[in-house]
C-alpha cells in the first residue's frame, strides 16, 4: 500500500474507533437517563429510593420523579431544549450531629430571562424541583442566586440553583 | 369551530379571575406579601411564559408578627406553603435587648417554649416566665455583640438582629445561622442580612455531654452564631471550613472557662495526614481547625490576623476569585494574600510553623489549658532500623508525623527524603522532655539525629514531620534510614481525581473547566454511566489513564498532540449524526478506491492472459 493510503487510513480508523465507542456506548432510543442530587451538583443515576430525581431523554422534556416508571415522554416542540433544576439552600456543620447538607426549597419563583428581560417564570415543586422548556439559546436562570446556562436543542440543562446557605451547629 | 374557540377563551379569562377567590383574603395577601406565588391562579402553572418583573416582596417582621396573629385564619395549603416559604420561624412573643442590637422572640406555650424548670434544675436560677429566659438570652448576644465591636468587627447589616428560640434537640442543634437577603453597601458588595435560631433551653441531654449547663451553652452558642452573622455581613460567599474555624475559636476567645472547643480536637489533630486545613467539612474536624487561628494569633502576636482576613474576603466578587465546589470563596488564596501583603509571611510558611507546634506544644495563651490540647498522633512508628524507603502522599495542607524509637542498633540516626515541590519537612529530638529541632544537612536532602542510640527508648524520641504546604493535591515524599530513596513524582497541577473528570482530556485542555473537558463529562454521565458495557468502560479508563495523564500534563507538547488526538472523538459527541455520515463518506470513498485499485491490478493480468490467447 502507498503513503498516499497509508495515513487517510490511519484517520479513518481512528475515527472509525471513536464513533464504535460512541455508537456502542450510546443508550439506545428512548431510554430514560437519571440524574440525582448530591447537594452540590447532579449526578448520574437514581439517588436511594423516595429521593427524587430528574429523567432526561433527548428531545423530550424532562421529568421530576420519585421512582423510574415508564413515564409517558412529552416531546419537545423543535428547535427547543429545557432546563431541569434544584432550588436549595446549603447545609453546612453540625457539631452534635451532621447537618442535612441541602435543603430543597420549594414554592420558590424562578426568573428565566435572556436580554435582561423574563421569558419565563417557574415555580419550584415540593421538592425545590422546577423544569422548563425554553427555545435553544443563552440564559440567566434566578431565584436568589443567578446562574447562566446554555439550552441545545433537544437536550435538557441540568441547574443546581443555590438560594441560600444555612450554617449548623 | 370559532365559537368554541371564544368559549375556551371566555372559561379560561373567567377561571383566571376566579380561582383566586377560592382563596380567602388573608390567604391571598399573606402569600402575595411573601411573594409564594404569582399574581394569578393559572400562573401557579408549572410554567408561565410572561412574568412579573418586579423583585420578591421581603416577608420582614412586621409582617410576620401579623402572619403569626392570623396564622391559624389560613387555609391549611395556605399554611403549607408559608411554612415552607418563611425561614424565619413565626413565635408569639418577642423582647428587644437592652441596647437594642437583638429582637429575642420565643413561644411560652407549646413545644417552643422555654423548659424553666428544666433551665433552674441546671442553673440554679430562679426563673419565672419565659421572658426572662429570653432577657437572659439577650443579655448574652450584647455580650458578644459587645466584645466584636470591640475587636473592630464589622456588625451584621441589621438595626435590630433577630434570634428566635426554638426547639432543635431534636435536630442535635445548638442553633443555626441563615441568610435572610443580600444587603450591599460601599465595600461589602455581596454582604447579606440573616438571622439566627438558637435552641429554646439547652437544656435536653444531648447537649450536656460533659458539664455544660444551658448557660455555658448559651454563651458559647450565641458567641459562634452571631459570629456567623458578621460573616455573612463581610460577604454571603464565605468559606465554610474558616467559618467555622473563626466561630469555634471565637467561642474560647470571649468565653475561655467554658473550653467546649478543645472536645473538637480529637476530631482533627490525629486526622492531619488526611483532612486539609481547608478541607469541606467532615466528622467535625472543621470544628477541631479552630486550632491554626489560635496559631495565626499566636504567631502574628495579634488576634487581628483574624479580622483581616474577613476584611479581605469582604471586597472580593466570586466571580474572579478561585471558588468552591459549593460556589463558595476559596479562603486559603486569601489568607495567604493577606499573611504575604500585611503580616511579612505565608499561608504556606505559617501552615509549617502550625505543623511544628503541634508537636513542640510552645503555645503562648491560654496556657492554663495547654493540658486539653492532646498530643500528636505519629502516622506511623519505627523501633528497629534502618527502614527501609517509604513513600507518603499527603493532600494539600496537611501534615503526618513519623516517630523513631531510640535503639541501640542505630547509633545515629540519618534520614534520607526526596520530596516533591510542595512538602516542607522538619525532623525534632525529644530528650528528657526537652525538644529540638535537628538541621537538614546543606542539601536539604537529609537529617542526622546524633547520639539517637543513647536516647532513653522509653522517653525519648526523634520524629519526622512531612508537611504538603501547598494548596495541591497529592503532592508526595519518599524517605528512608538507609540511605536509599525512591524518586518523588510531582503531582499534576490540576485537580482531576476528586472532581471527577476525564483524566487525559483535563490534563490535554489543561482544565477540568474546559468547555471540552465539560463535553467529554457530559458524555460520560449521559451516555456511558448510562449502560453496563459504558459503566466498565469508564471503570477501566480511571483505573488506566491518571499515570498517561499526569505524563500528558507534564509535557507541553503532549498536550497539544493529545488535543489534536481527541478531536474526532469530541466531534463525533458533539455532532454523531454528522460525524457518521461523514464515516460513511469516507469509508464508501475508501471502499471506491480500493475497489478501482484492485481492479486495477487484475486488469493488466486479465490483458496479459487475453494478449497471450
Amino acid at each position: 500500500m502507498t503513503t498516499r493510503f497509508t495515513i487517510p487510513l490511519a484517520g479513518l480508523a481512528l475515527a472509525a474507533i471513536c464513533l464504535t465507542a460512541s455508537a456502542a456506548a450510546r443508550r439506545p432510543a428512548g431510554q430514560w437517563a437519571y440524574f440525582h442530587f448530591d447537594g452540590r451538583s447532579f449526578s448520574a443515576g437514581q439517588p436511594e429510593k423516595g429521593t427524587p430525581f430528574v429523567a432526561v431523554r433527548d428531545g423530550v422534556l424532562p421529568q421530576v420523579l420519585t421512582r423510574s416508571v415508564d413515564s409517558e415522554a412529552v416531546q419537545l416542540p423543535s428547535g427547543s431544549g429545557a432546563v431541569a433544576g434544584i432550588c436549595y439552600v446549603s447545609a453546612s456543620g453540625g457539631k452534635l450531629k451532621p447537618g442535612p447538607g441541602y435543603l430543597p426549597v420549594s414554592g420558590l419563583q424562578v426568573r428565566i430571562s435572556s436580554g435582561g428581560k423574563v421569558l419565563a417564570t417557574v415555580l419550584s415543586d415540593d421538592h425545590g424541583y422546577f423544569v422548563a422548556e425554553l427555545p435553544a439559546g443563552s440564559y440567566r436562570v434566578s431565584a436568589r442566586e443567578s446562574v447562566e446556562v446554555k439550552v441545545e436543542q433537544g437536550n435538557t440543562t441540568l441547574v443546581p440553583l443555590r438560594v441560600g446557605k444555612r450554617m449548623v451547629d | 369551530m370559532r365559537a368554541l374557540r371564544t368559549w375556551v377563551i371566555t372559561a379560561v379569562s373567567f377561571l383566571s379571575l376566579a380561582l383566586p377567590g377560592f382563596a380567602g383574603e388573608l390567604d391571598d395577601f399573606y402569600l402575595k406579601a411573601c411573594a409564594a406565588r404569582p399574581g394569578s391562579a393559572l400562573e401557579r402553572a408549572v410554567l408561565s411564559a410572561a412574568a412579573g418583573t418586579g423583585e420578591r416582596a421581603h416577608c420582614g417582621t412586621p409582617l410576620k408578627h401579623g402572619l403569626s396573629r392570623d396564622w391559624n385564619k389560613l387555609e391549611g395549603a395556605t399554611r403549607k406553603l408559608l411554612a415552607l416559604q418563611l425561614v424565619p420561624p413565626v413565635l408569639p412573643e418577642s423582647l428587644t435587648s437592652a441596647q437594642g442590637h437583638f429582637t429575642i422572640h420565643y413561644a411560652t406555650t407549646g413545644a417552643d417554649a422555654p423548659d424553666l424548670a428544666g433551665i433552674n434544675r441546671h442553673t440554679g436560677l430562679e426563673l419565672s416566665g419565659a421572658a426572662q429566659w429570653a432577657s437572659r438570652v439577650a443579655e448574652s448576644f450584647e455580650t458578644a455583640y459587645a466584645y466584636y465591636q470591640g475587636l473592630g468587627y464589622h456588625m451584621p447589616p441589621t438595626s435590630s438582629y433577630d434570634v428566635y428560640l426554638v426547639s432543635l434537640a431534636a435536630l442535635g442543634e445548638y442553633g443555626e445561622t441563615d441568610d435572610l437577603q443580600r444587603v450591599s453597601s460601599p465595600g461589602y458588595a455581596f454582604a447579606s442580612s440573616s438571622f439566627i435560631k438558637i435552641d429554646k433551653d439547652f437544656t435536653d441531654a444531648i447537649f450536656q455531654p460533659r458539664i455544660f449547663t444551658p448557660l455555658q451553652s448559651l454563651q458559647l452558642t450565641s458567641a459562634h452564631e452571631f459570629h456567623h452573622a458578621i460573616q455573612y455581613g463581610y460577604n454571603f460567599y464565605f468559606d465554610i471550613w474558616y467559618a467555622e474555624v473563626t466561630s469555634t475559636w471565637m467561642e474560647d476567645e470571649l468565653y475561655d472557662s467554658v473550653n467546649q472547643l478543645y472536645s473538637y480536637l480529637p476530631s482533627y489533630l490525629p486526622e492531619t495526614d488526611t483532612v486539609s486545613l481547608n478541607g469541606p467539612k467532615g466528622n467535625n474536624s472543621e470544628y477541631g481547625r479552630w486550632i491554626f487561628n489560635r496559631y495565626l494569633a499566636e504567631r502574628h502576636n495579634t488576634v487581628f490576623v483574624v479580622r483581616s482576613m474577613w476584611e479581605k474576603l469582604a471586597g472580593l466578587n466570586p466571580a474572579g476569585n478561585p471558588v468552591t465546589g459549593g460556589g463558595d470563596i476559596q479562603m486559603a488564596p486569601v489568607l495567604d494574600s493577606v499573611l504575604a501583603a500585611s503580616y511579612n509571611s505565608t499561608l504556606s510558611a505559617d501552615f509549617l510553623g502550625f505543623a511544628k507546634r503541634i508537636y513542640t506544644r510552645d503555645w503562648n495563651s491560654h496556657v492554663a489549658d495547654l493540658g486539653l490540647i492532646p498530643a500528636y498522633t505519629p502516622a506511623a512508628r519505627y523501633l528497629s532500623y534502618p527502614v527501609r524507603a517509604t513513600a507518603v502522599t499527603l493532600p494539600q495542607y496537611s501534615f503526618a508525623y513519623y516517630k523513631f524509637t531510640p535503639s541501640s542498633g542505630a547509633p545515629n540516626l540519618t534520614i534520607s527524603l526526596s520530596k516533591t515541590s510542595g512538602i516542607q519537612t522538619a525532623v525534632f529530638k525529644s530528650q528528657g522532655g526537652a525538644v529540638s529541632e535537628i538541621a537538614a544537612d546543606p542539601a536539604g536532602s537529609s537529617y542526622t539525629v546524633t547520639g539517637f542510640g543513647a536516647l532513653d527508648p522509653a522517653n525519648d524520641e526523634a520524629v519526622l514531620l512531612i508537611a504538603n504546604v501547598s494548596g495541591v493535591d497529592n503532592h508526595n515524599a519518599n524517605f528512608s534510614t538507609d540511605g536509599n530513596t525512591q524518586d518523588s513524582q510531582e503531582p499534576p497541577s490540576t485537580s482531576t481525581g476528586k472532581s471527577g473528570g476525564c483524566f487525559i482530556a483535563t490534563a490535554a485542555y489543561g482544565s477540568y473547566l474546559h468547555p471540552k473537558v465539560a463535553k467529554l463529562r457530559s458524555f460520560r454521565d449521559r451516555r456511558l454511566l448510562t449502560n453496563a458495557p459504558g459503566r466498565l468502560f469508564v471503570s477501566l479508563y480511571y483505573r488506566l489513564s491518571p499515570p498517561l495523564a499526569r505524563v500528558i500534563g507534564e509535557h507541553e507538547w503532549l498536550r497539544g498532540a493529545v488535543r489534536g488526538l481527541l478531536v474526532p472523538l469530541i466531534l463525533s459527541v458533539e455532532h454523531p449524526a454528522g460525524a457518521l455520515a461523514l464515516l460513511s463518506l469516507s469509508g464508501g470513498g475508501l471502499a471506491w478506491r480500493l475497489a478501482r485499485r484492485r481492479c486495477a491490478v487484475h486488469r493488466p493480468a486479465t490483458a496479459s492472459s487475453g494478449g497471450v490467447a
